[in-house]
């Protein structure tokens, strides 16, 4: 797929998007709204998914095949769709977590204050 | 499979099941806030407000989830296009082969297919006749003709010898091409035909479309005056004119 420009641009924050949808799946299946709801509790309010993000990350997950759907009903009898991780998904959670890890610990590394000089 | 797969998902009616379901699981997405906000307390008009709020532009966010499936413009230029302009060039560079292999597969294809309708008119297609599987050509054997085929037409006696004898048949005919004057000084013109004995029409199994064709009767001297015309002929020259039977030719 070429890239237009402002998708590259978007790389990072959608990367990260991906990465929490996936880590939210890891509970189990999941329709949209559960989601949302999901990631918020865990995240204690703070990260607030948009709709308007969320369901094109899902549809890009779809389509890289790390996530699987199924329709199904909800707890209150609704037809939803089911998202699923797929083994394809698992992998990649994997590898994401491997540098999400990195990413963070270089930031932490940068929030410590400098040990002061040996007198 | 997989080409085929994703070649199928972009598919028109496929597309728009998909964006339907898309929208429909927006939909359901939205209900199920409303009824958390109803859940908690909220009524009924402010939690849909509410949540319509928190959940932003349907449409966008439907437009935008659907960008993610890429278009089927940008599969063919990745995939098909890029190919095809690495094949072009390739070709460019090496123009004898490319010229050899153009003009083999031209040959190739076109003697193929010359072949083929050959084929398909003189041994496959059935003839346009009523019963095609029952016609038979008889021809005249002449082993010491030397004219290249030992099969000939035959002639004249030979064949009322056959038509008198053979009981194998329902009808026997014989016909010749011939060459035929129609019209005046004015407006002459030459029209290729058939000269045919009485039953030719009857063993073809065809029947006119207006008037009648000849007979065994018309086969004598003197009640031979007698024409049958193509329909093409009978529009071009006599203007499809239905009285036109019985009438004498200039």
């Amino acid at each position: 797929m070429p890239k237009r420009p402002v998708t590259s641009r978007l790389e990072l924050l959608q990367g990260t998007l991906d990465f929490i949808v996936l880590q939210a799946l890891r509970w189990g299946p999941c329709h949209g709204y559960g989601l949302v709801q999901l990631i918020r509790s865990h995240t204690g309010n703070v990260l607030q998914v948009e709709t308007g993000s969320l369901y094109p990350a899902l549809q890009r997950l779809l389509r890289q095949g790390a996530v699987s759907t199924e329709w199904g009903t909800s707890d209150n009898d609704r037809r939803v769709r089911m998202y699923r991780l797929t083994a394809n998904g698992r992998r990649r959670l994997a590898a994401e977590q491997s540098r999400w890890e990195k990413l963070s610990q270089a930031i932490a590394g940068l929030m410590i204050p400098p040990a002061p000089a040996d007198a | 499979m997989i080409i085929l797969e994703r070649v199928c998902k972009w598919l028109p009616w496929r597309r728009a099941q998909r964006t339907d379901e898309l929208s429909n699981e927006l939909r359901t997405h939205l209900d199920m806030a409303i009824a958390d906000r109803v859940a908690r307390g909220e009524s009924p008009e402010s939690a849909s407000a509410n949540a319509r709020r928190g959940f932003g532009n349907v449409g966008l966010a439907t437009e935008l989830a659907r960008d993610q499936w890429g278009s089927v413009d940008a599969w063919i230029e990745t995939h098909v296009a890029r190919n095809l302009l690495h094949a072009a060039r390739r070709l460019r560079r090496a123009p004898v082969f490319t010229i050899t292999s153009v003009l083999t597969l031209t040959i190739g294809i076109g003697a193929c297919a010359l072949m083929m309708s050959v084929v398909s008119t003189i041994l496959l297609k059935r003839l346009p006749y009523g019963q095609p599987d029952r016609l038979e050509m008889i021809w005249g054997y002449y082993p010491d003709a030397n004219l290249g085929f030992r099969e000939q037409p035959t002639h004249g006696i030979v064949f009322s010898i056959i038509r008198d004898n053979i009981q194998a048949f329902q009808t026997i005919a014989a016909f010749r091409g011939a060459s035929y004057n129609l019209g005046d000084a004015t407006n002459p013109e030459r029209l290729d035909g058939v000269q045919a004995t009485g039953e030719f029409f009857q063993t073809l199994g065809v029947a006119p479309e207006i008037g009648r064709f000849f007979e065994r009767a018309n086969e004598t001297p003197g009640s031979d005056h007698v024409a049958i015309l193509s329909d093409a002929a009978w529009r071009r020259r006599f203007g499809a004119d239905p009285h036109i039977i019985g009438r004498g030719s200039p």
